[in-house]
């Protein structure tokens, strides 16, 4: 103990004083660790917020079932629930229905169907304000006797402003019923789905209301003990199958878990460039109290002791940036909660967050890795302090660390080696769903440049060298001083070259993405307007349009529609969307965009006898031309050949588009999901055509159970979606920008402070402060234009390996590699503004003390 | 340590440096001893190998041939570890440039080296008062050096190098960086260390303010060593 309590004196005496010396330095390195530590908290808790909702909101719908019994697309007939429970291994069998219906501001609710009796062996619920045995007070029979009757979740009650007894709207597929609440659930069970915006009905009156008499989504089912699934199998139908309920869960899980992995990165480098500052910190100070540490091990102070104390300072500047991050992690969450929020229901599954919850995990976490990255950074610097030797306490001068060319040369090389062996191991094969491969490729990347700084820095000086004449003296005094700035000022170089590199790869990849995005929506997603039953997105395409519209916009005589019904799929372990689509309308109004085909491709499409799926398919299910496509869908047992694969960024697990004829000669419905309407006349205002041909429809007696979105509409609502999703990752880039930007300012002052009395030598043998002012800016250019080189080339190797390995291994799709020019152009003034910003810090360092005061201290 | 026992011996002690420009001794062949409770000045103009010397016998650097002993420890098969302990507990350091660390209060400088070989705060800091009040400067214990005068940083070096009661105070031209008047001084109490509290004193120094306080004299030249009066030219 005592050993410890030592330490820590001398610790504080040490460390924790010079930085009060240098205040404004160590405050610096700690807001700039701080930023990263609160991006990288403030990420994690936001997606940590989706997460949660999801699992507690499908552990609530899932129940304690051993089994679902469901037809994935489909619905199924509850006869089957009497044969289930007839079943010797069965013990107890519950029916559920669920949609999405629209209460009268439009809203959306979510109403829940089951059977009261049979369900209380699956869910909990109670009654708010009851005790004990859940339902007390109530009359559960009333659910089932009295029809129209509902359990509300309490949100859901506040926001439509009423109580037991009350009564309400709801609207769904064109009818429209009262309700009479029963009761408010208490805030447990079943009310924790949709964070408790939702209504519990008895089964049947969930069936009438929504048009599905007789149907139900799924058959919850207890086994008793023993009892395997292929004991229920024998006595579904074709397309229904039992599996454990767990598994929707798991795969939405996974995709969510997926995307906070490539957020988790993204956060974590604004903590690597903030490594780069502890580093030019604690390197500094290495260097420049090398007589203080000789001292030290004079006095009898252990090599371990000196590196010790470089550790603890490393350790203390993650910990105190730590804590300063945390009320900007407080605000960060609460902006990212939205975004993030926003992007997994875009991108990936309904959640309903209500907010993030200080998980003390997370917490720990961010400070553990903060903490870790620090003291990763200090190493270094340690490990050279304590190679300090006692000797050097009894010279009178300051010794200065040494550089050997030989060593530099060497780092250099692995450097090269480093960044040149990312590429072939980016290409390593990745364990499902996680881009390691890809991952470990950028670490080495950036390991890679860092260790290639001095060299850059070496390099951009030499090929500055006619720059430095054209600024006369300051720029051939900064040119000698950059170059032998060693590895702090090769340091900062690193810094902004990280965050180059990735704001160019970002910004290309973006770009990339948003272009190609844009194409295949201009070609693929093609319609004047776009019919859809309402809540069609939230209620998996299962509803069908009614037969009246088709009849009504028929009967107008001026529009083509092409109909399609869409059915969420597994194949395999990926889930995916079959869309059978009347194929001859498509390919006329439409283009896929075409990665791969058959010769023959079109007339396989239109003959039933081939099926277009989307690249995240193909590379999910290891499908490719060619390759036989077999699924049941209902009661069609689908069997095509691949005929293309095309690019297609609609759902994550990719489509599969086969025509409708077809489908429906297979025994396949017939029934239309959805219809893209083209105006035959394409003359004039289509999107005000589009309008008022929506507004007509919507007038119909069935209008309120459908909606219409005009392909100008749509086209801006999805490309303010994908913007919407990257916005996140534009924020991120800015916080790792400034964060280097602190980097320089921080390491540009410590260089000047280093030199003050040569910098006072130059002012008292007749140098002007303007003449000190430009030398201490054009090292600064040189520092910045070293880490543009540096940086850019980084940014274009790195941009290749998120669009062709990370991207493809994450989500499955690729895109066509666009560089963004504008971001290139951007980046040399955006650096050099950074590298600028540091100036007059540094310059006011150097200007701050009259020369014969600095020359006389020493 | 009794008085009349060597405290220092040297035998045929040499310390080559390798250069690009070839090896460089800077010290060569050096024997001689030194008893207990001794004041001894060791004089020899700038670049004669007197801080090479002293490193030596500090323990900051290591012999490349013959045998140097230093209240016991053979330094020349010394481990890294052991140098360390030898620091810690055998020898006092007084350096020229005083080598106070900045950032650290007067009393805390003094309590350096107890901490750093384990002592407890609560024990070695009235010690450390005692050291300072001694030095006449218990006024100064809660200043910074930056605060201080030539003289009193030098005797706050000289306490720091006490506080760990070393049998051996070894200063390295201790009043180099000092007026006569202060100079004079701290020599004075350098000198009355050896007559008064019974430790061996090695006084490195090129000017003759200790010349009357020293017991012996020993010479050193080209990294050669003799006893007596010393050529300084």
């Amino acid at each position: 103990m005592r050993p410890f309590l030592n330490f820590a004196r001398i610790a504080c005496w040490f460390v924790l004083r010079q930085w009060r010396l240098r205040l404004w330095r160590s405050l610096a390195v700690i807001v700039g660790v701080g930023l990263g530590a609160s991006v990288f908290l403030s990420v994690r808790l936001a997606v940590n917020a989706s997460v949660e909702a999801f699992s507690q909101g499908m552990d609530a719908f899932t129940g304690t079932a051993s089994l679902a019994v469901a037809a994935p697309g489909f619905r199924v007939d509850d006869s089957l629930v009497g044969r289930l429970l007839r079943l010797p291994g069965v013990t107890q069998a519950s029916p559920v229905i669920s949609a999405y219906v629209k209460d009268d501001s439009g809203n959306p609710v979510r109403l829940i169907g089951v059977d009261p009796l049979l369900d209380r062996a699956f869910r909990g619920f109670s009654i708010a304000g009851s005790t004990g045995e859940a339902g007390q007070g109530v009359n559960w029979m009333d659910l089932m006797a009295v029809p129209g009757t509902v359990l509300l979740g309490k949100p859901l009650a506040q926001r439509l402003g009423v109580e037991p007894g009350g009564h309400f709207t709801l609207h769904h597929g064109g009818r429209e019923a009262s309700f009479t609440v029963l009761a408010v659930l208490a805030p447990e069970g079943l009310a924790g789905v949709e964070a408790g915006n939702l209504a519990v009905a008895d089964i049947s009156t969930a069936q009438e209301f929504l048009g599905l008499v007789g149907k139900v989504d799924r058959i919850d089912v207890k086994l008793a003990p023993g009892v395997s699934a292929d004991s229920v199998q024998g006595i579904l139908g074709p397309g229904v199958h039992a599996a454990p309920p767990g598994e929707a869960r798991e795969s939405g899980l996974a995709m969510i878990q997926a995307y906070q992995l490539n957020l988790t990165v993204l956060s974590f480098v604004s903590l690597f460039v903030g490594m780069f500052l502890v580093y030019s910190l604690v390197s500094l100070d290495a260097a420049s109290r090398r007589k203080e540490l000789a001292v030290l091990r004079s006095l009898g102070a252990g090599p371990g002791t000196v590196s010790a104390l470089f550790l603890f300072q490393g350790g203390m500047l993650g910990a105190l940036g730590w804590l300063a991050g945390m009320p900007v992690a407080a605000v960060f969450t609460g902006w990212m909660l939205q975004g993030v929020s926003s992007t997994v229901n875009n991108l990936f599954v309904r959640v309903a967050v209500q907010g993030a919850s200080l998980d003390p995990r997370e917490i720990g976490l961010s400070l553990g890795v903060t903490v870790a990255v620090s003291l990763l950074a200090s190493i270094g610097p340690a490990v050279r302090a304590m190679r300090v030797s006692p000797r050097e306490a009894m010279s009178i001068h300051r010794q200065e660390e040494s550089h050997s060319a030989s060593a530099g040369r060497f780092w250099a090389l692995t450097g090269f080696a480093l960044a040149a062996s990312s590429w072939p191991v980016s290409t390593l094969p990745s364990p499902t769903g996680f881009p390691l491969p890809g991952y470990l490729a950028i670490f080495l990347l950036f390991t890679g440049l860092a260790l290639l700084s001095p060299f850059a820095l070496r390099l951009t000086i030499a090929l500055a060298a006619p720059l430095a004449r054209l600024g006369g003296v300051p720029a051939e005094l900064a040119s000698a001083q950059a170059g032998r700035g060693g590895n702090r000022a090769a340091v900062s170089v690193g810094a902004l070259a990280t965050a180059m590199a990735l704001f160019l790869a970002l910004s290309t990849m973006i770009h990339s993405f948003r272009a190609s995005f844009v194409t295949w929506l201009d070609q693929t997603v093609t319609g004047d307007l776009f019919v859809r039953p309402a809540n069609a997105e939230l209620n998996g395409y299962r509803d069908t349009l009614p037969p009246e519209l088709t009849e009504w916009l028929a009967a107008r005589g001026d529009v083509e529609v092409v109909p399609y019904l869409r059915r969420y799929l597994t194949l395999g372990n990926t889930a995916y969307q079959f869309e059978a689509t009347d194929m001859p309308g498509l390919l006329e109004y439409s283009r896929f965009s075409v990665l791969e085909r058959l010769p023959d491709a079109e007339a396989l499409l239109l003959s039933g006898q081939g099926v277009a799926i989307a690249e995240a398919l193909a590379n999910q299910a290891g499908l490719k031309a060619g390759d036989r496509f077999q699924v049941q869908v209902g009661a069609a047992e689908v069997d095509a050949v691949v005929a293309m694969v095309v690019r297609s960024y609609r759902t994550r697990g990719g489509e599969a588009y086969y025509d409708l004829t077809a489908f429906t000669a297979l025994g396949g419905e017939s029934g239309a999901g959805g219809l893209r309407v083209y105006f035959k006349d394409r003359s004039g205002d289509l999107t005000a055509k589009a309008e008022t041909l929506r507004a007509q429809m919507l007038a119909e007696p069935w209008g309120p159970g459908v909606e219409g979105v005009p392909g100008t509409g749509l086209h801006t609502l999805v490309t303010g979606i994908f913007d919407e999703t990257f916005a996140i990752t534009g924020v991120l880039l800015v916080i790792a920008l400034g964060v280097a930007a602190l980097g320089v300012c921080v390491t540009l002052t410590v260089r000047v402070l280093e030199r003050m009395r040569q910098i006072n030598t130059l002012l008292a043998v007749g140098a002007s402060r303007g003449q000190i002012t430009a030398m201490v800016l054009w090292e600064a250019v040189y520092l910045g234009l070293a880490g543009e080189i540096v940086g850019v080339i980084g940014g274009l190797a790195l941009s290749v390996i998120i669009i062709y390995v990370i991207n493809r291994q994450s989500f499955g799709w690729t895109f066509v590699y666009l560089l963004d020019w504008r971001a290139l152009a951007l980046s040399l003034p955006l650096i050099l503004a950074a590298v600028l910003a540091a100036g007059p810090p540094a310059c006011r360092a150097a200007l701050s003390r009259t020369p014969a005061l600095i020359l006389r201290e020493r | 340590m009794s008085s009349g026992s060597a405290v220092v011996a040297a035998t045929d002690l040499t310390r080559v440096y390798h250069t690009r420009g070839g090896d460089v001794a800077g010290v060569h062949g050096a024997t001689f001893r030194i008893m207990a409770g001794q004041v001894v000045l060791l004089k020899g103009a700038s670049g004669s190998g007197k801080s090479t010397l002293l490193s030596l016998l500090a323990g900051l650097d290591t012999p490349t041939g013959g045998e140097l002993i230093v209240a016991g420890c053979d330094l020349r098969r010394a481990s890294q570890a052991d140098l360390t302990h030898f620091r810690r507990r055998t020898v006092g350091m007084v350096f020229q440039s005083f080598n106070l660390m900045p950032t650290m209060t007067v009393l805390e400088n003094v309590c350096l080296p107890a901490l750093l070989a384990g002592d407890a705060l609560p024990v070695v800091r009235p010690r450390a008062m005692a050291h300072l009040d001694w030095l006449g400067l218990s006024h100064r214990a809660a200043h910074l050096p930056e605060e201080l005068s030539g003289g009193e940083m030098q005797r706050t070096a000289i306490a720091r190098a006490l506080i760990n009661d070393p049998p051996v105070i070894l200063a390295d031209e201790p009043t180099g960086n000092l007026d006569s008047v202060s100079g004079q001084a701290v020599a004075d109490y350098l000198a009355e260390l050896g007559r008064h509290f019974g430790r061996t004193v090695l006084i490195a120094t090129h000017g003759a303010l200790a010349d009357h306080l020293a017991d012996r004299t020993l010479c050193i030249k080209d990294g050669q060593m003799s006893e007596g009066a010393c050529d300084l030219s």
